[in-house]
């Protein structure tokens, strides 16, 4: 079976989410001896050049479809690959043959597929819309701090609008998590599947170790690994600020990702008593040292309180055996894990920080074989098993 | 070195307050000299911060701590030196900067004022948030002269360069300390010299209503009573509302639940000589008055009973009122309300600012009042309320924070933001005499008044239950804690890494004298078959060994090693080595128990 996948990120030597879904989807569908073509565009000029991707278009070509597309890019991408001829050749001259199945990772290429299908008379080619989350509301979230209401309005319709589009038109869905199955179920009789967020196992190198002990200090740490994605800003300052008690002086909490220098040089941070002093930013480090740190760790927290998907991050705490300190927005598509030892989920900032304390105070975590046995259900070889036979058998390939 | 456990208390707010005495020195005072009364000689000792360490407070023949004469923040009558007689009455430096500022734009030519305003106010918004600040504090305070006699200090520091402190000890402090650098040090004291902290929290009224303070001071004081938690075995809280407060804080913040407690303090008014009673005092008690003692600022909600006042000015009832008396010294906020005061023709001649009264003025005034009245907006205690019941007084007081602990059902309560219930109750207690002598009669008969005697006894107890509580079984991390030759730390653990020699040494930590069990666990499972040595250090002598032991991979969980040793006298670092011979092993943390 020959399967395009079209993304707006380039998926090798991913770093967020969506690029190590798409790397993950990749795999799974080569292991299943798909031939596998991935295209797209690079949603921005922070992405090296990739085969397979139309450069960034910058954001002059993009305000030329969309007013002011800060944090819109990637609706104004989608306007601007079917309504501009120029950028919609350049993306289709980088599909080499006619697919039996295009999977559009996310809703903004769909357009894009819809016009191309078109215009190729590929009257056989199915279209798999892959959702990563239910993207309007997550960007009423992020956009909510920074337009008036009526503006606020009227770009999260126009998100609303293309993510129903990809779900009604799709010949069939794949949802990353139950609540997303549910929202989906809602909307098209389509067929649809659940391909949770999951994990690849990793190698803990005494390099490694030693390069999260130089940020550790080797001191008791919690961890936090995210991106810079304004979600993730927004659910850390919510759950951890006005007052930060949950580490003594000897604890810290580090920082692993883009997320670190984003919150560092947040004002946010040094008005919150006691949160800059215990904040250790690693910024971006190599996975080498991710795996120490994962190693090393006593506590991981997941401070998410947007978004619909499931968290990568949420599937890599499991797997890594340390406590987690979580919400019930992070522990989405994972909620068989509420309860089990070492997992506190609290919703409110008192209960959050209080979670913290009591992990970081309670002796480290050693979990018995059986849990350990649980938990592979958050590697992707799991959480994507079933995807290649759902997309045969629906789309009749 | 003593084997007996010491009580300290640090007295390094009142050793070094040269202002008129405030309530959290006062505290401190009676506390301070409370326990010396009630150990036995060489088991109560002061301490003092020197620099970068506590050192033991001796004061100087003829020497006291200042004495406790006023309370509720007003000042007493300065000493007058042997020389002359001041030319004028001495202000505080604000009131002293401001009188410089006033007197150079009043002497400055009309045509350049407007330009000298402006300097004026300019320095005056660049110098204010300075001035305020905790760094400035602590700066200015590194210039002021200590009470200490040099030749205490050199001969404390003479004697130890180490520290004053034995494992097992307790330092009780309840001063400024939030204006003072040692907060780190009572977590290092505790963590590593195994000295059990006692702390006091009086209010939170910076972080709950920092609008009523100078600056922004929330995120300030939101540190400090995390700190608090964290370096603490108890706080002793001054009032239940000040407890709640401090426990909600620290829910709400994640912080450490400190076990705490409430004490109450002794309100006993402080006597005076009779013969120091001044014209303004006398002149005051010649009429029905009633009283308020405390800091004029916003908090204290003074501009509640000016507003009560001109109602029933404007409603013609002056001739009923009796005078009301303010008490206390001009704080921060209040320019506005003692300008509308000085000028409200309605109540005129009603209201009188009195500063400067000394103890026998202020019992005077308490004895003599009509009725006190305690409008607060907020509290942590409210000792003049304590104070006024204690002499048999009418209280009207507000009814937010810790007021209704105070003065129970004894107090008439009233909103503080209802200026015409102030009114009516005011107009009530001046005009029913009936009213005011059953409600003076009750309060005589049924207050109690709270010594401070009996406020030292219950912090004595506190201190008495963690003298003689056996020390928790101590854990040390063995990657947290300890340092290693031939491991590598991997979050608690040490790992072999091949090579042998010291795999761990530490926690160098102090220790009382007695009997100990020691135990090392490691992970079993990740064992391979060798052997290992540890010796137990005490201040560098061996105080027990094993050699060669043996090891190998199991799947149950049991302790590498158990060992008992006994310390004679305590040490202040106390070592575990331990030197890996052959093998690969895991170890993951050291026990301590005391036997």
């Amino acid at each position: 079976m020959k399967l395009l996948l079209l993304c707006t990120y380039p998926y090798s030597d991913g770093r967020h989410g969506g690029q190590i879904r798409v790397a993950n989807l990749v795999d799974c569908y080569r292991g299943a001896g798909f031939l596998v073509e991935v295209a797209g565009v690079l949603g921005s000029a922070n992405y090296p050049k990739s085969e397979g991707f139309v450069a960034f278009p910058g954001l002059q070509a993009l305000s030329g479809v969309l007013e002011n597309p800060f944090l819109m890019e990637d609706a104004a991408l989608a306007q601007l690959f079917v309504d501009n001829d120029s950028y919609y050749c350049q993306l289709a001259e980088k599909i080499q043959s006619e697919p039996d199945v295009i999977h559009v990772e996310q809703p903004w290429l769909f357009g894009f597929v819809r016009r191309l299908v078109v215009d190729k008379g590929w009257r056989k080619t199915k279209i798999l819309y892959g959702s990563q989350n239910i993207e309007y509301q997550l960007k009423a979230k992020i956009l909510a701090p920074h337009l008036p209401p009526a503006k606020l309005e009227k770009h999260v319709d126009k998100v609303k609008q293309l993510e129903s589009e990809a779900t009604l038109q799709a010949d069939a869905v794949v949802c990353v998590s139950e609540h997303d199955l549910q929202w989906t179920r809602q909307r098209t009789q389509a067929p649809s599947i659940v391909a949770a967020n999951g994990v690849s196992p990793w190698a803990v190198t005494s390099k490694g170790i030693d390069a999260a002990n130089k940020i550790s200090g080797c001191r008791k740490f919690a961890l936090f690994c995210a991106s810079a994605h304004p979600p993730n800003m927004e659910g850390f300052f919510e759950l951890l600020s006005n007052g930060f008690g949950s580490l003594s002086q000897d604890q810290s909490l580090v920082i692993a990702g883009s997320a670190g220098p984003a919150i560092t040089h947040d004002a946010r941070l040094s008005t919150s008593a006691r949160l800059a002093e215990r904040v250790v930013s690693a910024g971006i480090v190599e996975d080498d040292c991710l795996g120490g740190l994962l190693e090393t760790t006593h506590c991981t927290v997941l401070p998410v309180t947007q978004g619909g998907g499931t968290n990568l991050k949420t599937a890599e705490a499991l797997w890594a055996g340390r406590y987690i300190v979580s919400t019930t927005t992070a522990m989405r598509g994972f909620e068989q894990f509420i309860g089990s030892p070492g997992v506190f989920v609290s919703d409110k900032p008192a209960g959050f920080k209080q979670n913290l304390r009591l992990a970081m105070a309670a002796p480290p975590l050693r979990l018995s074989c059986e849990d350990l046995k649980k938990r592979e259900v958050v590697l992707w070889s799991h959480t994507l098993q079933n995807l290649p036979q759902f997309i045969m058998e629906s789309l009749k390939c | 070195m003593d084997s007996q456990p010491t009580v300290w208390m640090n007295v390094t707010t009142s050793s070094q307050w040269s202002r008129a005495v405030v309530g959290v020195v006062r505290v401190e005072k009676e506390l301070s000299q409370g326990l010396e009364k009630l150990y036995p000689e060489g088991s109560y000792k002061c301490c003092v911060w020197q620099t970068d360490r506590f050192v033991e407070y001796i004061p100087a023949f003829g020497e006291v701590l200042p004495e406790a004469s006023v309370v509720g923040g007003h000042p007493v009558a300065q000493s007058a030196p042997p020389s002359l007689p001041m030319l004028f009455p001495i202000l505080s430096r604000r009131d002293a900067a401001k009188s410089i500022a006033q007197g150079i734009l009043s002497l400055a030519p009309s045509r350049v004022r407007p330009a000298i305003n402006r300097v004026i106010v300019c320095f005056k918004n660049r110098l204010a948030p300075l001035v305020y600040s905790p760094r400035y504090r602590q700066f200015k305070r590194c210039f002021q002269r200590p009470n200490i006699a040099k030749t205490e200090v050199s001969e404390v520091f003479g004697k130890t360069a180490q520290s004053i402190f034995n494992p097992g000890d307790v330092l009780l402090s309840v001063g400024l300390d939030w204006d003072y650098p040692y907060a780190k040090e009572f977590m290092r004291l505790r963590q590593v010299e195994s000295v059990k902290i006692v702390r006091c929290c009086y209010d939170l009224i910076p972080v709950l209503y920092p609008q009523y303070c100078v600056a922004d001071v929330a995120a300030h004081f939101t540190r400090y009573f995390l700190d608090v938690a964290d370096s603490s075995d108890h706080v002793l809280c001054i009032s239940k509302q000040s407890e709640s407060d401090l426990k909600d804080l620290l829910c709400r913040t994640g912080g450490r639940q400190v076990k705490t407690g409430v004490f109450t303090l002794g309100d006993n008014v402080v006597e005076g000589r009779a013969e120091s009673i001044g014209k303004e005092v006398r002149d005051i008690v010649a009429a029905p008055f009633i009283l308020y003692v405390s800091t004029i600022e916003r908090r204290k909600n003074h501009q509640v009973l000016y507003q009560a006042y001109h109602q029933l000015c404007k409603e013609g009832k002056k001739d009923l009122l009796p005078k009301l008396v303010f008490v206390g010294m001009r704080g921060w906020g209040v320019d506005e309300l003692l300008k509308d005061i000085e000028l409200d023709p309605v109540v005129k001649d009603t209201i009188v600012l009195c500063n400067h009264v000394n103890d026998a003025e202020l019992q005077l005034l308490y004895q003599q009042t009509v009725c006190c009245v305690f409008p607060s907006l907020y509290e942590g205690w409210g000792l003049p309320v304590a104070e006024a019941l204690a002499l048999g007084k009418i209280v009207l007081s507000s009814d937010r924070g810790s007021l209704k602990e105070v003065g129970g059902d004894l107090v008439t309560y009233i909103d503080p933001w209802h200026s015409g219930a102030w009114a009516a109750a005011i107009e009530r207690i001046a005009s029913d005499h009936d009213y005011r002598t059953r409600l003076g009669e009750r309060v005589s008969a049924s207050y109690r008044p709270r010594q401070w005697r009996d406020t030292a006894a219950s912090v004595k107890a506190v201190l008495d239950e963690l003298l003689v509580s056996p020390p928790d079984a101590q854990i040390y991390y063995c990657g947290y804690d300890l340092t290693t030759g031939v491991g590598q730390p991997v979050g608690p653990l040490i790992k072999s890494r091949g090579q042998h020699g010291v795999l761990f040494s530490g926690p160098h930590n102090a220790l009382p004298s007695g009997r100990y069990v020691l135990e090392i666990w490691d992970l079993p499972a990740q064992r391979t078959p060798g052997c290992y040595s540890v010796s137990v250090y005490g201040d560098g002598v061996v105080i027990a060994a094993q050699n060669a032991i043996d090891f190998s991979p199991a799947n149950d969980q049991q302790a590498l090693l158990c060992l008992s040793f006994e310390l004679s006298a305590p040490v202040s670092d106390f070592d575990v080595q331990c030197r890996l011979i052959a093998g690969e092993v895991s170890v993951e943390r050291l026990v301590l128990m005391s036997q």
